[in-house]
């Protein structure tokens, strides 16, 4: 196990490397943000999730349920046969355990809980339209349901399928997410389902001390640990940090996310606006001018060839050949020269047949 | 100036690029008829 | 022309085949309206928590903003570009997008949440990080400008000629102003995508979605034209006047000539796409089935199409090239939000859209074709009112 005893020590040398190539502000383990202006959120608290300590009790689940006032679960906390499927947040659960069966053998039960990541740079607050998500100073992304328009592009944003609905609500349905408890951090007291794990699974503090935390964890026991501290990078950073023996895949979390913020992906769209805004009045304008110009050169051509064959053929022949010309609106040279020699045959043949 | 966040960041630019837009959108039309307001056709 | 009198429907009969039929699909769209706010979206759609887009969005939001687009890229070509003879083009076009338009907003009240809420964006809380604040903002100001393009004709028809005149002034600058704003939430459309790659499948999914989306509306609008002309043409081709017959080709081969053209170089940025990102493996794959099907056959194919039917001088395979060039973008949008969106979900937990779901997209465009054929039938779309020819 040397390669692990390596890439754990790595994982205490290496902080930041999933960040390279970006200009991170100085106090690592604040900000997910790539410009230099962001001072990242010091105070903001944070939960360490230690995947190896949790059995899979639920009582977090109650906790959550009776804390944020949820309606009663379709099944109760104490029944272990949830297990059976893979669950998700939905309007009635902000949190939840889910067990993951593809563990190795004797690797004992592997349960993950699943609540809102609090990103540092939170998807659902950047995608919202009206800005009914925010990031507090204390961490937490909350939500105002008072402007809440109901689009549903905060759930579509997040990459870890946390917001969900109220679908079966007929007129003002919300959006339903983990709030971290804020109404609890105001106080300087943790998340109810911190505060009633009975195995310490979850550790709460800065989000600098419990990176930390989970660093000591990782160097003192390389073997048990994987080398990687789930959410210190992930989308940006998130406030919600995992550590786990396992691979992060088999307890379902997702290695590809990256480590760009999700409003990284959109600000390169968002940028060319003004550029359309400013540069298309340009190139439309342009193309008119253009096209008047033309309009009025064939114009004068067109009139110049009309007194022409007027001084040639008389004003009869020249009114015709007007009209002809401005219902072609032709403006090549070489049709307009093949009407004008039309209409001085018709008029030659005209004369001639008068002449008899 | 300062932010906390990159979402803070830029909801003062993308604000200020949308008002900016709106008067980038008038100024044009205007310096277009200003250019062309001697013209002779 | 002197037939065109608006009076001439009055005697018709109610009970047509129209009729009946749009009858009975409002009174159905009625009776879902009915579900939907009183028994939630859960009442009539399949929508859950991993899919909180439906068909709604996919079909009635982006193919419906997609193929309005012939709109801005007829008033454009007549008016920013100087050709003429696409005048006669240049109303019932806008009459289709001004619909268009107002029936993507009328069908977010659906799917919204809140849809008393839905200008709180614009006049409340600007979210303007949001890739969909753009969108809204742009339609909600596209919509007004379509509707003051599209106002002098029912001036005309009510005869307030002061009005009507000064809008006709305004012609270019609406214009101008109608293809920025295009530009902007055409390409914002594909730019809602971006802020999600890890859901979306790789070979739809790239930086350039906001111009594969843009590029690909222009030829979209410009099939629509066609289309909308061919369907014009076999119930109102006693309202037309000598300048909409006679322009007529000219649009059907101008048009389609300037689609294949587009197509072609949308064909190859988007496989430039595939180049750049090193999409190749995905192909043989179902994904990468559904990805050629739609480039071969609904982008390379109808450029094809189109180009022999230009070289041909063959209306009647343009015509049908148009029907497929649709279909083609409905299939792209599709592919995008509902195909390549949650790509790596298991099957159980993917999304069909329910019945009442399809029904109440069936009910709004049915409201389109009504509005159309009223306006159509009264208002001079087809001809140029006696009382204005040739003064635009």
């Amino acid at each position: 196990m040397n390669r692990r005893k390596f890439l754990g020590a790595m994982g205490v040398a290496g902080l930041g490397v999933a960040g390279a190539g970006k200009v991170l502000a100085e106090e690592d383990g604040v900000t997910g943000a790539s410009v230099k202006d962001v001072k990242g959120l010091p105070d903001s608290y944070a939960v360490l999730f230690d995947v190896t300590r949790c059995i899979g009790c639920r009582q977090c689940e109650d906790a959550c349920n009776y804390e944020n006032r949820l309606p009663e679960p379709d099944v109760d906390f104490y029944d272990t046969g949830v297990f059976e499927e893979t669950r998700r947040t939905d309007w009635k659960t902000y949190t939840l355990v889910n067990q993951y069966d593809d563990k190795p053998p004797g690797a004992g039960d592997l349960y993950r809980k699943i609540q809102c990541m609090h990103c540092l740079e939170p998807a659902c607050a950047h995608s919202c339209f009206v800005k009914a998500f925010a990031k507090r100073p204390d961490g937490a992304v909350t939500y105002d349901p008072r402007v809440c328009v109901g689009c549903r592009y905060c759930m579509m944003a997040c990459p870890f399928n946390i917001p969900a609905y109220e679908y079966h609500i007929a007129l003002d349905p919300l959006v339903t997410k983990c709030t971290f408890c804020e109404h609890r951090l105001k106080e300087g007291r943790e998340p109810a389902c911190v505060e009633i794990c009975p195995t310490g699974t979850m550790y709460f503090n800065t989000r600098e001390e419990v990176l930390k935390e989970a660093r000591k964890r990782i160097v003192n026991n390389p073997d048990k640990y994987q080398s990687h501290i789930y959410g210190e990078h992930e989308m940006g950073g998130t406030n919600w940090i995992y550590i786990s023996a396992e691979p992060f895949e088999d307890v379902g979390m997702r290695m590809d996310l990256g480590t760009r913020a999700a409003g990284d992906y959109t600000s390169g769209a968002l940028g060319g606006v003004p550029l359309i805004a400013s540069f298309w009045p340009v190139l439309l304008v342009g193309a008119y001018a253009i096209s008047k110009r033309r309009e009025k050169v064939a114009k004068e051509e067109r009139d110049s060839f009309v007194s022409q064959v007027i001084a040639e053929a008389g004003p009869e022949v020249g009114r015709k050949l007007a009209e002809r010309l401005s219902k072609s609106e032709t403006l090549d040279k070489a049709a307009i020269e093949e009407e004008v020699r039309k209409a001085l045959n018709e008029a030659a043949a005209k004369t001639e047949r008068e002449d008899h | 100036m300062e932010f906390y966040t990159m979402l803070e960041f830029d909801i003062f630019t993308k604000n200020w690029a949308y008002i900016f837009m709106g008067v980038a959108v008038v100024t044009m039309l205007a310096w277009w008829l200003f250019l062309t307001g001697r013209d002779e056709d | 022309m002197s037939n065109h009198n608006h009076h001439d429907t009055g005697k018709s009969p109610w009970i047509t085949p129209f009729n009946v039929i749009a009858g009975l699909i409002v009174l159905m769209g009625i009776y879902l309206t009915y579900l939907r706010f009183t028994g939630g979206l859960a009442a009539v759609t399949n929508l859950d928590d991993y899919y909180p887009w439906g068909i709604w969005i996919s079909f009635d939001l982006l193919c419906g903003v997609a193929l309005a687009a012939g709109g801005y890229t007829t008033a454009a070509a007549c008016y920013v570009f100087g050709i003429k003879k696409y005048h006669a083009a240049v109303r019932p076009a806008v009459l289709t997008a001004f619909l268009g338009y107002a029936l993507v907003v009328f069908a977010l009240h659906y799917d919204v949440g809140q849809p008393w809420r839905l200008a709180y964006p614009i006049f409340v809380q600007q979210g303007t990080t949001s890739v969909l604040f753009e969108v809204g903002l742009c339609v909600f100001l596209y919509l007004t400008v379509l509707f003051l393009e599209w106002l002098p004709a029912p001036l005309e028809w009510l005869r307030l000629k002061r009005v009507r005149n000064i809008l006709i002034k305004l012609t270019l600058v609406l214009t101008i102003f109608g293809v920025i704003l295009s530009t902007m939430h055409q390409s914002s459309l594909g730019a809602l995508y971006l802020i999600l790659p890890s859901k979306m499948h790789p070979l739809w999914y790239s930086t350039h979605l906001p111009v594969y989306f843009f590029v690909s509306s222009m030829f979209a609008g410009l099939s629509m034209v066609i289309f909308e002309s061919t369907l014009s043409h076999r119930y109102y081709h006693n309202k037309m006047d000598k300048e909409h017959l006679e322009g007529t080709p000219h649009v059907t081969f101008g048009f389609a000539k300037a689609a294949a053209w587009i197509m072609a170089g949308y064909f190859f940025i988007k496989f430039f796409g595939v180049v750049l990102n090193a999409n190749w493996g995905y192909l043989p794959t179902f994904y990468g089935f559904m990805f050629s099907l739609e480039m071969l056959g609904f982008v390379a194919l109808p450029a094809f199409l189109y180009a022999k039917g230009v070289r041909d001088k063959n209306v009647r395979l343009i015509k049908w090239t148009a029907v497929v060039a649709v279909f083609g973008i409905i299939f792209n949008r599709f592919n995008v939000s509902l195909v390549a969106y949650n790509y790596h979900l298991p099957s159980e937990l993917k999304y069909f859209p329910a019945l009442a779901e399809i029904g109440i997209t069936i009910f709004v465009v049915t409201v389109g074709l009504i509005l159309f054929k009223f306006i159509g039938t009264r208002m001079p779309i087809f001809y140029e009112h006696p009382e204005f020819k040739g003064s635009h």
